[in-house]
């Protein structure tokens, strides 16, 4: 096809979508109700091959018949569902009980962890008559898991005594309350202590014990009491969640020299308790890739049970043979024939040192995997590479062992006067207006004028940050234009998880496509394995689609914009559920499939995403 | 009761403290009558000794040796006699004074002038006694060549014309701009000849450039006829037309005004020497300072008739032109010497009379060694040691802000160890209440606040380094040069989110570790100290390239190595670094050390390290350390306020801040075993209770001064004393709960963040500036004593100290011993048990009588100041 052809293509495609848009009969977009909600699960998870009771605080929760799971592995059973006010059962630390105003639920449930269920963190749903609501993680473990015992155990008298390995699920019931735990450890070990909550793990909502609390002290007495405990020293390595904005998971190492009695010890730094901030202690020897945050990785098996997410902005993707395959099997049929095998021609490469400088750089063929650590205060790590006139190469960076803000790591491409020629620093202005916002980005492309001799160094953003969790990966290759993520939001930063639809009623969702690397072409979204009576529609929207999404990225003052983030493309659809669409007892996993069009060709087809959907009848709503 | 000015400086500056002390004071008509005895003694004693015949038991003549360089250079001289009481008292005005050989020198009154070379012996004859000193007039080979910095300075500093409150203010005075003290000749020179106003933003003068100088008539010049009164001058008459300076001034103008003569060998004044360095006055005495420049070329001159003095307290002594000090009242003070470019200052002391007989003091360390010497020196007894009781109280207050719980302070009071004391020192220095505290302190220094999860981390930092004991240069470093996503980055992002403009980042940093307030010196030189705007920008330039990532809450503090982005560039043409000038010169600005020295561009990489070695490794680092740790254990720095340091406020035990700085380096910069060589000395050690000789002194350390305890620390001894704990909720809007339950009040990590009325009328600091306590009584103290929650709650609540007594059914003598020991840390007098035992029996309702008992304890000063 020519490019005129193609170019005719488009416009009638387009053309046709505006009229449809148009003439179809836009059905009423009703005001949304508000979903079901699970705002607590406790206790938070347990141990393969064990029955748990478990009681889900939710709103909206009434006539809750099923819990969903991510698994087969993970069964549940719901045995009871009362009505309670969940601001009531928060009590203040002076013991007086909240107002009774917040109406809401208490599930529950019995939960069964087969034998074989993968550790880590599931995904639980509640469905009811109002409909599914969004996930919220169930965290197994292979260690034995213990319920905190009644009662307050606020000081090192009145803790309660537990041996490691544990998983202790307990939960912070008033503001102010303080959790001791006490242990006696052997000489010479060396253990791990975790706190968790449901926050960080999933995207939840509301996020309830974002900043738990750990301290561990040993028990000494003083002058002035001889009771009294000392706080005692911890390697802290906590766990930082960008997937939930300021969430931070503490995580502490310390090996004992000496055996003893110690206090393992859970608050939250707010301050803040009550009936929902639920924990999981974790206590375990230190495993080898304790250092390693993202080794234990809810997030990502988390999602993979119900969305399949591709951020190739994130310094959490692995990058090997098949995140490359992966990236080919997203361009066109053309780039794709041309790239062949890449992946076979993918060379693997890991530093050594000294090379500080680029006179002490080895030379990199692409495609390429250069890993290594910053293993020093300061150090750099070059490679040199020989570019063509006019190539366009994309820097992927991962950073395996810790993410920022822990490890920020700098790229550089330098040209052979030493001039920076591109970097992963994006900057833009924000904050009250006058600032200067930035961000290390994990991705680059960058197309180089002028070829000839260039260095890529990469170290980290700090002169001091390095060790074994200062590891990265950067993955260089040519560009291969594709499609990135794609998916449904319905605002700012958030992603599409699920529906309650009611007949006769539409929810307006956004669809957001990535055009990786100058990919070029068009795309049809879709959800297949709808419900009956259910139907995704192109409409036509006043509200500035981009801004609603991204506000952040586009405000002024982002200059090269183009080097870190991909053209969007985005869509308004509505999902409609017709008058007379049958109500689900079951959520149906609806199915977003894409597909891309090229020069009027087929380019490239994929799931990209799992929605659990209902149908409820709004009619069927219960009181207090 | 008489009121008793204190200052506490606990780990800051400016907390001056007006407190009404009680106890230890003689009521004031006594002590009136006291000091009129004393002075009529004081002054019989001195018309004595200065009478030709009185007895002395030595007499000297200072100095010793003088070499005059060419006839007409003189030199001064002071006679001094020792009397039988130990004091050494100026008598060169009753002294007779000649010289041996009348054809080398010749002598005018004290001075002595060169005629001819040659050697003589100067005598001074005085009550029968003589002393003598040899002088050597040698021959001038060549005359020290005239330079517009020593020769036109000099005088431009004697004359005043160039302090601070003249033509060396900020903007000079009258459209003439000089610099302070002459510390700066080119830009004198410069304002002299070429005129101009000066512009704080502009190194370009401001109009009309009008030349102070007349080539042509040299006495219609300003710089004469102004300070002359030729023509009006706010200033006044400040060098006469008859006087050798106009003289000087003249004839360098009419010579063209050079600013040095051709190819003259500079020389320079390298150090002032001031005799005496301190001196002790009786009331009404006088003394002679005598003032000698050190030159660059190795030769000393007498320069006493050359330099400006100015007293720091008028009230106390004062100083004429000529360098002679008359004691005014009883106190002590300092006089400042100042020359081109330099100053010195001697510690003067008026006391009521000398003590003839002077105990022997036992030493506990070098700390002790300093301060006795210099009491004895000023005739001052220290007082007696404190008792155990006291001690407890004052170590356990001062180590860990906690009261000692009664059964410790029996145990205490009853171990016959000689030992104790510094094994007691020991325990609390390895004690959790002892992290717990400084961690509170260190986190009012760095002003440990914010977001509370970055809040979390800055505390968790600063607790950590408390409690393993971190070398405090580490610390610094760590604190100045933090990069990353950690604790002491955190800092650096205070209240904005974003690195604060590094002019206030080098301020506080200055402030905090070198004890410098440069704060003046951003926009202009600094009108009362050497620091220049230049050394200001340059040392602020160490921090151009301080700035962040944000990753929505994990902020990463770095140095950027393109640089600082100032503010928003061309955003049509991409990013634009923007380099920070000069607020005057619009220079670009460099990482500067203040001796000129700049960062080389290779090492700009990391520049804060770089500033961080060099601020930990100088000199002022450790004496600013040791002062402010001084300070908290005495109520009042070695130099007060302890983040002052500057030519004019000097320390007034410069032997000991140098030792214990020493001492400090020597150990690492070990806080713990400063901490111990301070509770360890005797000096920490004396009582409170002063003595006849120095009741009057608050300055030498002849007694512990009382010292309000702060806010946190006294809500925690009432939580202490009463057994009831204190529960703080949330205040603002960082906190959501509440804090653990029977938590410390210095171990919130943010106390400003919990609701606390208590803490907020006993003045509890927000942590937004340095320094914040002001420690200042009020109103609202007095009324929260008698009304407050903290207080009649703490008193009404079950289940505290007193039902807990009452449980275990008591004597009233018990109950009595035992809130005294809890409150006070000492047991009641016999009068005070009796009265009391009485009260309660009469007393319808016993627990009432009893929670009246404590009230009264808790809110008496004794309760709230550590003695």
């Amino acid at each position: 096809m020519e490019a005129g052809d193609a170019l005719a293509v488009r416009f009638t495609r387009i053309a046709i979508a505006i009229l449809a848009s148009v003439f179809i009969v836009r059905p009423a977009a009703a005001e949304v109700q508000p979903a079901a909600e699970i705002v607590s699960v406790f206790p938070l998870g347990g141990q393969p091959g064990t029955t748990i009771d478990v009681v889900i605080r939710g709103e909206r929760l009434q006539s809750t018949h099923a819990v969903w799971t991510d698994c087969d592995a993970i069964s549940a059973q719901v045995t009871r569902v009362e009505w309670i006010y969940l601001d009531e059962e928060a009590v203040g630390q002076y013991g007086k009980k909240g107002q009774s105003t917040r109406p809401g639920q208490r599930v529950h449930a019995r939960l069964t962890i087969a034998a074989d269920a993968a550790t880590g963190a599931h995904a639980i749903r509640v469905v009811s008559s109002r409909g599914v609501t969004g996930p919220y993680p169930f965290l197994v473990h292979s260690e034995p898991t213990l319920r905190e015992k009644s009662g307050v155990k606020n000081s090192p008298e009145n803790a309660q005594s537990v041996r490691y390995p544990i998983v202790v699920n307990g939960r912070l019931d008033r503001p102010g309350e303080t959790d001791f735990y006490e242990l006696s450890i052997d000489p010479d070990s060396e253990l791990q202590f975790e706190v968790l909550t449901g926050s960080g793990v999933l995207h939840t909502k509301p996020v309830i014990n974002k900043q738990p609390d750990f301290v561990l002290f040993s028990h000494t007495g003083s002058f002035f009491n001889p009771k009294r405990t000392r706080r005692i020293e911890t390697t802290n390595r906590s766990l930082y969640y960008r997937f939930a904005p300021q969430t931070f998971l503490p995580r502490h190492a310390r090996r004992f020299s000496e055996a003893g009695r110690y206090f393992a010890v859970v608050s939250t730094l707010q301050g803040d308790g009550g009936p929902d901030h639920c924990y999981q202690l974790r206590i375990r020897r230190r495993p080898n890739d304790s250092d390693a945050p993202l080794g234990w990785s809810p997030t990502r098996r988390a999602h993979s049970a119900s969305i399949t997410v591709r951020d190739e902005h994130s310094f959490e993707r692995r990058l090997d043979r098949a995140w490359l395959d992966s990236t080919v099997a997203r361009a066109p049929q053309k780039i794709r024939e041309s790239a062949g095998d890449l992946s076979s021609r993918l060379s693997l490469v890991t530093e050594s040192e000294p090379n500080d400088h680029r006179d002490q750089a080895s030379e990199l063929q692409l495609p390429v995997i250069v890993s290594g650590t910053i293993d020093a205060p300061g150090d750099i790590d070059s490679w040199r590479l020989q570019i063509d006139d006019g190539a366009k190469l994309t820097f992927e960076i991962e950073t395996p062992a810790m993410i920022p803000p822990h490890f920020s790591p700098r790229l550089s491409i330098t040209n052979a006067d030493g001039e920076e020629v591109t970097h992963n620093i994006y900057r833009k202005i924000g904050g009250d207006g006058d600032d200067w916002l930035k961000f290390v980005r994990p991705k680059v492309n960058y197309t180089f004028q002028e070829g000839g001799k260039f260095t890529i160094t990469i170290r980290d953003l700090t002169s001091r940050g390095h060790g074994p969790i200062f590891q990265y990966r950067v993955l260089v290759r040519e560009q291969i234009p594709h499609l990135g993520e794609v998916c449904f939001r319905t605002g700012y930063e958030q992603r599409f998880d699920h529906a309650n639809l009611v007949p006769g009623e539409s929810h307006t969702l956004y669809g957001v496509t990535e055009f990786e690397e100058g990919f070029e072409g068009e795309i049809t979204l879709d959800i297949d394995n709808l419900p009956p009576g259910v139907q995704l529609r192109p409409i036509t929207t006043t509200v500035n689609v981009e801004s609603k999404i991204f506000p952040s990225y586009h405000r002024r003052g982002a200059p090269q914009y183009d080097w870190f983030f991909p053209k969007r493309i985005f869509v308004t659809v509505a999902l409609n559920a017709a008058k007379d669409a049958p109500t689900t007892e079951a959520l149906q996993l609806g199915r977003l499939v894409a597909h891309s069009i090229v020069n009027g060709e087929p380019a490239a087809y994929f799931v990209s995403q799992e929605i659990p959907l209902m149908v409820i009848d709004r009619a069927r709503e219960e009181k207090f | 009761m008489r009121a008793k000015k204190n200052s506490n400086s606990l780990l800051y500056g400016h907390q001056n403290t007006v407190r009404y002390v009680v106890w230890a004071h003689m009521p004031s008509q006594a002590l009136r009558g006291i000091a009129v005895v004393t002075l009529c003694v004081s002054l019989v004693s001195t018309a004595a000794l200065a009478a030709p015949n009185a007895k002395v038991s030595m007499v000297r003549i200072v100095p010793e040796e003088a070499t005059l360089w060419g006839e007409g250079a003189s030199q001064r001289f002071v006679v001094l006699a020792q009397g039988p009481d130990g004091l050494e008292r100026d008598i060169t005005g009753a002294s007779e004074i000649s010289v041996q050989d009348g054809t080398v020198a010749r002598v005018d009154g004290s001075v002595v002038t060169a005629m001819a070379t040659g050697q003589t012996i100067v005598h001074a004859r005085v009550t029968g006694q003589q002393a003598t000193a040899r002088v050597t007039s040698a021959p001038h080979e060549k005359l020290r060549p005239f330079t517009f910095s020593e020769d036109i300075g000099r005088i431009l500093t004697k004359r005043g014309c160039n302090s601070s409150d003249c033509h060396g203010g900020v903007k000079g005075r009258g459209g003439f701009k000089l610099s302070l003290d002459a510390i700066d000749p080119i830009d004198d020179y410069r304002w002299i000849i070429e005129g101009g106003g000066f512009q704080v933003l502009s190194p370009i003068a401001l109009e009309p450039h009008l030349s102070r100088i007349d080539v042509q008539s040299p006495e219609e010049s300003l710089l004469l006829s102004k300070p002359s009164r030729a023509v009006p001058h706010e200033g006044g008459r400040r060098l006469p037309d008859d006087s050798n300076d106009y003289a000087i001034v003249a004839d360098w103008i009419r010579r063209g005004a050079p600013i040095t003569e051709e190819n003259a060998e500079s020389v320079r004044v390298t150090s002032l020497e001031v005799f005496p360095r301190e001196a002790v006055l009786e009331q009404d005495g006088e003394h002679q300072l005598l003032v000698t420049a050190q030159l660059s070329n190795g030769r000393r001159e007498d320069i006493t008739h050359q330099v400006r003095y100015e007293s720091l307290r008028e009230d106390i002594v004062r100083v004429d032109a000529d360098g002679r000090v008359r004691a005014r009242k009883l106190g002590a003070t300092a006089i400042l010497v100042r020359s081109v470019g330099h100053v010195a200052s001697v510690d003067f002391r008026v006391i009521v009379e000398p003590t003839a007989d002077y105990p022997e003091v036992e030493r506990n360390n070098f700390i002790d060694e300093y301060v006795f010497a210099k009491l004895k020196r000023f005739h001052i007894r220290p007082s007696n040691l404190t008792d155990d009781g006291a001690f407890l109280r004052r170590v356990c207050l001062d180590i860990t802000g906690a009261l000692p719980p009664p059964d410790r302070v029996r145990e205490f009071l009853s171990n016959p160890d000689p030992q104790k004391r510094s094994r007691l020192i020991d325990v609390l220095l390895n004690s959790p209440e002892y992290d717990e505290y400084w961690t509170f302190l260190f986190s009012d220094l760095f002003r440990v606040r914010g977001h509370y999860g970055w809040l979390h981390m800055f505390w968790e930092w600063v607790r950590s380094r408390v409690a393993a004991n971190t070398p405090y240069d580490q610390i610094a470093r760590e604190l100045i040069a933090a990069q990353g996503f950690n604790g002491p980055t955190r800092h650096h992002l205070l209240d904005l989110n974003k690195p604060r403009p590094i002019e206030r980042t080098v301020t506080e940093s200055f402030r905090v570790f070198m004890g410098r307030r440069l704060d003046c010196a951003q926009c202009h030189n600094h009108p009362f100290d050497r620091w220049s705007q230049d050394q200001f920008w340059g040392l602020a330039a160490f921090f151009g390239r301080l700035t962040n990532t944000r990753w929505y809450a994990g902020n990463v503090v770095f140095d950027d190595v393109n640089g600082h982005e100032s503010n928003l560039g061309s955003l049509g043409e991409g990013l634009i670094f923007r380099p920070r000038l000069h607020p005057r010169t619009k220079e670009p600005i460099l990482p500067t050390f203040p001796d000129g020295q700049v960062l080389p561009p290779k090492d700009r990489v990391d520049p804060r390290r770089h500033l961080a070695e060099w601020m930990t490794s100088h000199p002022y680092f450790a004496e600013t350390t040791v002062n402010r740790i001084w300070g908290h254990f005495f109520g009042r720095g070695i130099v007060e306020p302890v983040d002052d340091f500057r030519v004019d406020n000097p320390p007034t035990h410069p032997e000991l801040l140098a030792h214990l700085a020493e001492d400090f380096r020597q150990s690492s910069y070990n806080l713990k075993a400063l901490i111990r060589r301070i509770a360890n000395s005797r000096t920490y050690q004396l009582s409170s209770v002063p003595n006849e000789s120095n009741r009057h002194d608050t300055t030498d350390y002849s007694h512990a001064q009382p010292r309000p305890l702060l806010a946190e620390v006294l809500l925690d001894a009432i939580v202490s004393a009463t057994g009831v704990q204190e529960l703080f909720e949330p205040r603002g809007a960082l906190m959501l709960g509440a804090a653990p339950r029977g938590s410390r009040a210095v171990n919130l990590k943010y106390p400003a963040e919990y609701a606390s009325k208590f803490l907020e009328v006993y003045d509890r600091p927000l942590r937004k500036s340095l320094p914040e306590r002001r420690g200042e009584s009020n109103l609202s103290q007095a009324l929260h004593i008698l009304v407050g929650d903290t207080y009649t709650e703490k008193l009404a609540k079950e289940g505290g100290r007193i039902d807990s007594f009452l449980e275990n059914d008591g004597t009233n003598g018990v109950l009595i011993d035992e809130l005294y020991l809890a409150a006070l840390t000492r047991l009641p007098t016999p009068e005070e048990r009796a009265g009391l035992e009485s009260f309660i029996t009469e007393h319808e309702d016993r627990r009432e009588a009893i929670a009246d008992l404590l009230w009264a304890l808790i809110s008496s000063r004794e309760f709230a100041e550590n003695h």
